[in-house]
């Protein structure tokens, strides 16, 4: 869509007697650079073999052990060998007890409020950061990356020390003579929610600054001209042409949102228990491992649904690029 | 002019990016329904000032007035000004009426009226079957009706033009430049339009602002412009020409002096204070010289036909004239005169009309 205008280097009419005097521009000799042959194809062994390489490493470490798990979930359960040879779907029918429907319904909700919180909070965020100067942004976007250098569980830690009933928090609000009494931050819903965004915000923010940041200002500047206000330009253009980034975010933020079990295990204690951690108390502490399996396919089942629901957009959004580009 | 009231007026503006100064001491009036064009080369405030005039930029100082009233802080959604963008800046998202509709809807125009109008619009730049379409499904040259129908279709007191045909190939180029003046004429809208084209500038234009370095270097009709520039710049930026030196030798009455121009005695006419001895240009536009024969007693310089380009409806040809100075000539194919029959390496002579000629200070 974007067209260099033809001829803006050159804003002055050079003078007819440099452009017509040169010889440069008199009918060719019809001497004519010989066009490159093109590249001959040649077995790129190196591309095949990195492709061979991946394959192999997906289907070993990927693949096999999915095919493990969902071949464990169509088992029974015993009690020496972790399972036996008994075939059949009781697994995924125990699912379907209200009790585990409803830490499914939780996790969900959990994921679902994280992934908002995280738009709210790494939109605005990402759209100052696309506004400072070219030369700043770099920095401050590795700032955003820096809490990666550090192990996340690490960091979940560091928040349940900050929350704790005598921590960072309680400690300045009682200082600051609002409450007397240390309030209960941790092991709570909030306690949960507040690990989840923290660790997963970074996941937000850089899809959709990498959107922000490509938009066309100018777009913005004609929905002004339009008569659009600050909020309708925000709602009527900006916001529709970041949409890819604002999914992408979204499923970034999302899926580990539903999967990450050890922020609920040190911040939400016993009483907030996520699909992740069912999973994992399925296998390390019940040692029901058919059950667990079951648990993981259905999991798995639903990312694969939220992956796919992303990969169609994004290839939609692709192709109006593509059609732009031309 | 059917209103005397100005529609646009800069009140010595002033504005610096970064401390460098984009405009200073800007002075323009705009009259109701005109088609003004800036035209200047890039970095000479062109763009800046359209930009103040939608209200993209603010003034450092001075004031812009609409209808009279001072506009400078008021944001461009509450002017009554509209943009066409040089880049179109057509929403993608959005297919071609509606991006059409954008500023109706934005005003809350009812859908019924709204439609209404959209369809007009894009009828009016002929594009009445593509309103479905998406902009990426338009050439360039459709894209740019429908960035000019999204601007019009609001009734802006002043349509603001960022060198909206630069991206065209010059055929459609030349049509557009056309279409544009009409549905100026049709619509009566002031239009303001920015460009570095020369020659776009004085075939749509009523008025020229040829601006320098953020100043005003000459405001004028495109015959006023091109016919009696009134520096050396501007007679540069504006058309083909040839500039020659020479001293003042001797005053002569009515109005006329001779001269020493290229080492040949002239004689010319003054339009400015010379004195003997002083210094000046003599701009000369191809099209007014004549080759002729070198003992033609109206030949005027004489000098050697360095090359010759046939051109279709003009030949061109360059002369070295004795001080070692290339000519550009244009000579027009006239049936009735005759045949053009100079050699490449004859000695020719050159004439032309004697006040076509256009004498500038040499310090322009």
């Amino acid at each position: 869509m974007r067209q260099v205008k033809g001829n803006s280097e050159n804003d002055f009419p050079s003078s007819p007697l440099c452009k017509r005097g040169g010889r440069g521009d008199f009918p060719s000799t019809g001497i004519v650079p010989a066009i490159n042959p093109p590249p001959r194809k040649s077995p790129n062994f190196f591309k095949t073999f990195v492709i061979l390489l991946l394959s192999f490493w997906l289907a070993l470490f990927v693949l096999v052990p999915n095919l493990l798990v969902l071949t464990a979930s169509l088992l029974g359960r015993d009690e020496n060998g972790f399972i036996n040879w008994s075939f059949g779907f009781d697994n995924y029918l125990r699912l379907f007890d209200p009790i585990y429907l409803r830490v499914f319904g939780h996790s969900l909700g959990l994921a679902l409020l994280t992934t908002l919180i995280c738009l709210g909070l790494g939109y605005p965020f990402a759209y100052f950061l696309a506004q400072f100067r070219a030369s700043l942004r770099p920095v401050l976007l590795t700032l955003v990356v820096v809490p990666f250098w550090t192990n996340s569980l690490v960091r979940t830690y560091a928040i349940r020390s900050l929350l704790a009933a005598k921590g960072l928090v309680n400690n300045a609000l009682i200082a600051s003579g609002l409450i007397d009494e240390p309030v209960r931050l941790l092991y709570t819903r909030s306690a949960v929610l507040i690990g989840m965004v923290y660790i997963l915000l970074p996941f937000m923010i850089l899809p959709l600054y990498s959107a922000i940041e490509k938009l066309d200002r100018r777009l913005v500047e004609a929905a002004a001209d339009l008569g659009a206000g600050r909020l309708r330009r925000f709602w009527h253009v900006i916001l529709p042409l970041t949409l890819p980034g604002v999914i992408a975010g979204s499923v970034l933020v999302f899926m580990p949102a539903l999967g990450l079990f050890f922020i609920a295990d040190v911040l939400g204690g016993s009483r907030n228990l996520l699909v992740g951690n069912f999973l994992k108390d399925q296998f390390l502490d019940a040692r029901d491992w058919p059950f667990g399996a079951a648990a993981s396919i259905v999991l798995i089942g639903l990312l694969f649904l939220f992956l796919s629901a992303y990969a169609y957009s994004l290839k939609r959004f692709a192709a109006k690029d593509d059609r732009q580009a031309q | 002019m059917p209103n005397n009231r100005p529609v646009v007026e800069f009140k010595c503006i002033a504005k610096a990016y970064d401390g460098l100064k984009v405009l200073a001491d800007f002075d323009l009036h705009i009259a109701e329904a005109e088609f003004l064009t800036l035209l200047g080369p890039s970095g000479c405030g062109k763009t800046t000032l359209l930009r103040l005039l939608a209200g993209f930029e603010t003034p450092d100082s001075g004031d812009i007035l609409l209808d009279g009233v001072r506009v400078n802080e008021l944001p461009p959604d509450s002017r009554n000004v509209n943009t066409v963008f040089q880049s179109y800046a057509l929403f993608p998202h959005l297919s071609v009426f509606d991006n059409v509709a954008f500023g109706l809807r934005m005003k809350k125009i009812l859908t019924a009226e709204r439609t209404e109008r959209v369809k007009q619009a894009l009828a009016a730049v002929h594009l009445r079957e593509y309103g479905d379409r998406k902009p990426h499904q338009l050439s360039g040259g459709q894209q740019q009706r429908v960035a000019l129908a999204r601007a019009l279709v609001n009734r802006p007191r002043v349509l603001l033009l960022d060198e909206p045909l630069s991206a065209l190939d010059s055929k459609l180029r030349k049509a557009m430049q056309v279409e544009l003046k009409a549905l100026q004429r049709q619509l009566g809208i002031t239009f303001v339009f920015v460009t570095h084209d020369q020659e776009e500038a004085l075939s749509m234009s009523d008025r020229i602002v040829v601006m320098r370095a953020g100043r005003v270097e000459q405001i004028g009709g495109p015959r006023e412009i091109y016919e009696k520039p009134v520096s050396l710049f501007v007679a540069q930026f504006v058309g083909e020409s040839n500039l020659l030196e020479g001293t003042v030798t001797a005053r002569l009455d009515k109005g006329s002096f001779s001269a020493c121009v290229e080492g040949v005695a002239c004689m010319l006419r003054q339009s400015k204070n010379l004195g003997i001895g002083d210094c000046f240009s003599v701009l000369l536009r191809p099209e007014d010289i004549h080759l002729v024969d070198p003992s033609n007693p109206s030949a005027r310089l004489r000098g050697q036909l360095v090359e010759q380009i046939y051109k279709g409806m003009t030949l061109d040809c360059i002369v070295e004239l004795d001080s070692g100075k290339r000519l550009f000539a244009s000579e027009f194919f006239n049936q009735e005169e005759h045949a053009f029959n100079f050699q490449i390496g004859q000695r020719v002579g050159l004439s032309w009309v004697v006040g076509r000629e256009v004498v500038l200070n040499a310090t322009g």
